[in-house]
């Protein structure tokens, strides 16, 4: 391997190794050229992958190495003196290091930095020109809002840490690098908030990430799964984001951001149940609405996961608990229609998974074909060949919509996949088994973990000051000190008392 | 690994026992069952029969106009109630459902028996719900009123439900009984039951047609008076006037129309809006006396034109009238329990029993008799609280 061998000192010797290793691929370029040094030409050569290296920053580059060459500052006695002349003039680069072997040499290539060997010098100068083509900062496509920024990250992880650093511009906000995955080197950041985030919380994730041993690390989504809790169950136990405000958000309460490149979202550790039913939009309206909003989601919560259940087991097990003229019509509907009711529920509620897996995967131009086959063919005409009843359509969009409420895609894949379950319970069991289903689920999120804080804080371990945010927002300016689960210090945070106009006050020192 | 074998064949296991033994216990398709919304008992010779009506989903779900009736009825005879309801199941492609049962009629031979048997049955069984409304059918036979159309309401069983729950909020004519006041009633010592009264207006031709329905000009099933028990055994009935007397002196009129008549005053329509009846025991030499006080409140509904409401005089006169008629008809009722009927049906020997327990211990046995001698003071207040919105009619002639 070349890495054993000591660095060869010889130019040519050194080109032709590197494009032997790189296998004559068309985007490594090499440019050779000389500087005068005590009347002799020095022969430089700059190596770097075409792919990665930032155009604007090779520019640079070779304006700068072109000035030095007419101005022969280089011209030094000895070739070391030249050698350390030359990387003390170049400025155009942040970062600017040696290297003396041949992986940091085939590392750096590979990870888009200008190499600058010199003939007869046995180091190199490695210097930061990593920057690809990507995308630019775009709306966010998944986690839409009506009032807020709509700025989301890209795939770049330079990007996505200065759209953080721009809103929180605190010296304690610390961010840690590592890269994982042996062939992929993906990088990977870490970034909390010192004064605010809890030690061991910030410990543990760095200790889980650095036993990470996986070839690749494509998305953020491989990172959640190796360091999970609880591998097998479904609930997410990680926040994924697109904005970088949620997660500007996050960091305030104390948690830890982990940040890939190659993906749009970005982790937020300890992600709590109440967390997934949260919106940033939720803070930039008034508190009343918010709360009635937030009502309106963990209804529609409860509504996508028991609607179907519930109907089968009122209708099979306990016509006694239907009032008598719903019975009456839900009768009549149900005359000639030859599947049971769970047989119905089942069939159209995977019919709508299909329709639902089919329009996120279809090209754009066939999308109407979609709307019209699902409204019309299985909805209205199905119900008028009497195959299925009407009041099952009902409950299926009505289920449809509530899931589409919940704003985290990974937490209504969970609730969807469950309301799955809770279907066969009902069936065989009626409502006994949609309790017991229920009494199982909530034991199974008590048990659930996040980073060692429990899933279901602040209900249990209950947190009688941390139930300001979960069902209701309380305004700004009563949620006084940070979160118990996440924070290390109890704050306050908030040094105001209720905003009073100027006016007001005014008449008050009067009276 | 062996952990990962146990774990996996332990739910593999059950799933299957999950599958297999729970056997959809207990689950019925909705379109297996008969939904019975009223029964009806009838006596004959060998026992019960007993007339079922279940409503028709068929006719409801088509869109076109069927020529079925919205409700089927099924008729069986038997000796025992619970058994003639399995033995239907001859007659009927489906399991009947008595969950959503709302209405019992009996008819007046077979509450002669005693109706303390059948109760027994409706209070053990679980399926029955406590809202049921039980009548008792005037001259006729249950079977009958539940084989009769109706005009409104599809479902003769919903108009019949709808009919005695409305009456309790609008009409004093009549009154619901539910089935723990009616046990209540029949088990105490001081009270009588009573129950409400079902009548079918007769008509010639067939009554089983929708066509003949929509010929008749009033609605066959009507809810007349109230049926007089003692014990658990029918004795009488009271008509529409002694029903509402009745009312005023339990005080559980919630809302009436009555009207005042007189040679000066022509007619004056008045709506009571409330009453407070209270019941009160007194003692005299070891003999009991009851004194109701009534207060009712009114509105004027309506006036002729010559009558002027805004004088206080007038008003007077109205009320003075008013409280004539509630007591006439207090009087008719209590002269129909006490010497017609010897039923104690307003509970006074309750209110005895509540104030003196040592005179009640005495006069327990055979109350119903000495029922018949108790002296009752009426004392009734009526007020006039309002005239409407108007106060002099627009109608009147200036003088």
């Amino acid at each position: 391997m070349d890495g054993e061998k000591s660095f060869n000192p010889n130019i040519v010797e050194n080109l032709n190794r590197v494009k032997i290793t790189f296998g004559n691929s068309v985007d490594l370029s090499i440019r050779q050229f000389d500087m005068k040094i005590r009347r002799k030409d020095l022969k430089l050569a700059i190596i770097f992958l075409s792919g990665l290296a930032d155009k604007s920053k090779l520019d640079n580059l070779s304006l700068e190495l072109n000035e030095l060459i007419v101005s022969e500052i280089c011209n030094q006695d000895t070739l070391d003196l030249c050698f350390d002349k030359l990387k003390t003039s170049l400025l155009c680069e942040s970062k600017i290091h040696e290297g003396s072997d041949y992986e940091t040499l085939y590392n750096q290539i590979l990870s888009g930095n200008t190499i600058i060997l010199a003939d007869g010098c046995n180091k190199f100068l490695v210097l930061n020109t990593f920057g690809p083509e990507g995308r630019s900062i775009t709306e966010p496509t998944s986690q839409t809002i009506i009032r807020g920024p709509k700025e989301a990250f890209t795939e770049k992880i330079s990007i996505n840490i200065s759209l953080i650093r721009r809103r929180i511009k605190d010296k304690s906000l610390k961010i840690d690098n590592m890269a994982i995955g042996s062939i992929t080197k993906t990088n990977v950041a870490v970034m909390y908030l010192d004064k605010i985030a809890k030690p061991d919380i910030i410990n543990e994730v760095k200790s889980r990430l650095s036993q990470i041993e996986v070839d690749g690390i494509l998305d953020s989504g491989y990172i959640e799964e190796l360091i999970k809790d609880d591998p097998h169950s479904v609930f997410p136990t990680f926040l994924n984001s697109e904005k970088p405000d949620s997660v500007a958000a996050g960091l305030l309460e104390g948690k830890i951001a982990i940040v890939v490149d190659g993906t749009p979202y970005v982790l937020t550790a300890p992600a709590l149940f109440v967390d997934f039913l949260q919106v940033s939009e939720d803070y930039y309206h008034h508190y009343i609405i918010s709360s009635m909003t937030r009502i309106f989601r963990c209804i529609s919560l409860f509504l996508t996961l028991l609607v179907p259940s519930i109907y089968i087991a009122l209708s099979t097990f306990h016509q006694e608990m239907i009032p008598t003229t719903l019975l009456v019509s839900i009768a009549a509907q149900r005359e000639g229609v030859p599947f049971p009711a769970f047989v119905e529920a089942m069939l159209m509620e995977l019919t709508f998974e299909i329709l639902r897996e089919a329009g996120i995967r279809m090209p754009r131009a066939v999308g109407s074909a979609i709307s019209i086959v699902g409204a019309l063919v299985l909805g209205q005409a199905a119900v008028q060949a009497g195959i299925i009843s009407a009041v099952i359509v009902i409950i299926v969009s009505i289920t449809a919509i509530a899931s589409f409420a919940i704003p985290n895609y990974s937490m209504s894949n969970a609730i969807r996949y469950l309301r799955f379950v809770l279907m066969i319970l009902s069936a065989t069991f009626g409502l006994y088994g949609i309790y017991i289903g229920l009494i199982v689920l909530i034991l199974h999120l008590s048990k659930l973990k996040s980073i060692g804080v429990p899933y279901l804080t602040p209900f249990a371990p209950r947190i009688a000051k941390g139930n300001k945010d979960t069902f209701f927002r309380f305004p700004l300016w009563k949620m006084r000190y940070y979160p118990k689960a996440t924070a290390k210090t109890e704050g306050p945070r908030i040094k105001m008392e209720q905003p009073v106009p100027s006016a007001v006050k005014e008449d008050q020192e009067l009276s | 690994m062996k952990y990962k074998i146990k774990f996996i064949t332990v739910t593999l296991i059950s799933i299957l026992l999950n599958l297999s033994l729970a056997g959809c216990w207990n689950s019925r398709e909705l379109n297996s069952l008969a939904f019975a919304t009223s029964m009806g008992f009838d006596k004959t010779e060998n026992g019960i029969l007993l007339t079922v009506q279940v409503f028709n989903p068929r006719a409801i779900a088509s869109q076109k106009s069927v020529n079925e009736t919205s409700v089927i009825v099924y008729t069986e005879q038997g000796k025992d109630a619970m058994e003639i309801i399995r033995r239907m199941i001859t007659q009927s492609p489906r399991k009947i459902n008595v969950t959503h049962l709302q209405t019992i009629v009996f008819s007046e031979e077979f509450a002669k028996d005693g109706i303390s048997d059948v109760l027994d049955f409706f209070s053990r069984e679980h399926q029955f719900r406590t809202d049921l409304y039980f009548a008792v059918a005037k001259e006729s036979s249950a079977s009958n009123i539940l084989n009769t159309l109706t005009k409104l309401d599809t479902n003769p069983s919903d108009k019949l439900f709808s009919s005695i729950k409305s009456s309790d909020q609008v009409w004093a004519g009549s009154r619901s009984v539910k089935i723990i006041e009616l046990t209540n009633s029949i088990i105490a010592d001081g009270k009588s039951a009573v129950l409400t009264g079902v009548e079918v207006i007769e008509n010639s031709k067939d009554k089983d047609t929708v066509e003949t329905l929509e010929e008749m000009k009033t609605d066959p099933v009507q809810i007349e008076g109230l049926a007089v028990f003692q014990k658990d055994k029918f004795v009488g009935w009271l008509n529409e006037d002694e029903s509402k007397g009745y009312n005023y002196i339990m005080g559980t009129v919630p809302s009436t129309v009555g009207y005042v008549e007189d040679k000066s005053i022509a007619k004056v329509t008045l709506e009571v809006t409330g009453t407070n009846t209270k019941q009160k025991a007194d003692v005299l030499n070891g003999k009991p006396a009851i004194n109701v006080d009534i207060d009712v409140n009114a509105n004027i509904e309506g006036t002729n034109a010559e009558f002027d409401v805004t004088k206080e005089e007038n008003i007077k006169k109205i009320e003075k009238l008013a409280e004539d008629k509630v007591r006439k008809l207090c009087d008719e009722v209590l002269e129909k329990a006490q010497k017609n009927l010897d039923s104690d049906i307003f509970g006074f020997g309750e209110v005895i029993h509540r104030a003196n327990p040592n005179l009640w211990r005495s006069l327990k046995n055979n109350w119903d008799q000495k029922f018949t001698n108790l002296p009752v003071n009426l004392n009734i207040t009526y007020k006039i609280r309002g005239t409407g919105t108007i106060t002099k009619s627009f109608f009147t002639k200036e003088k």
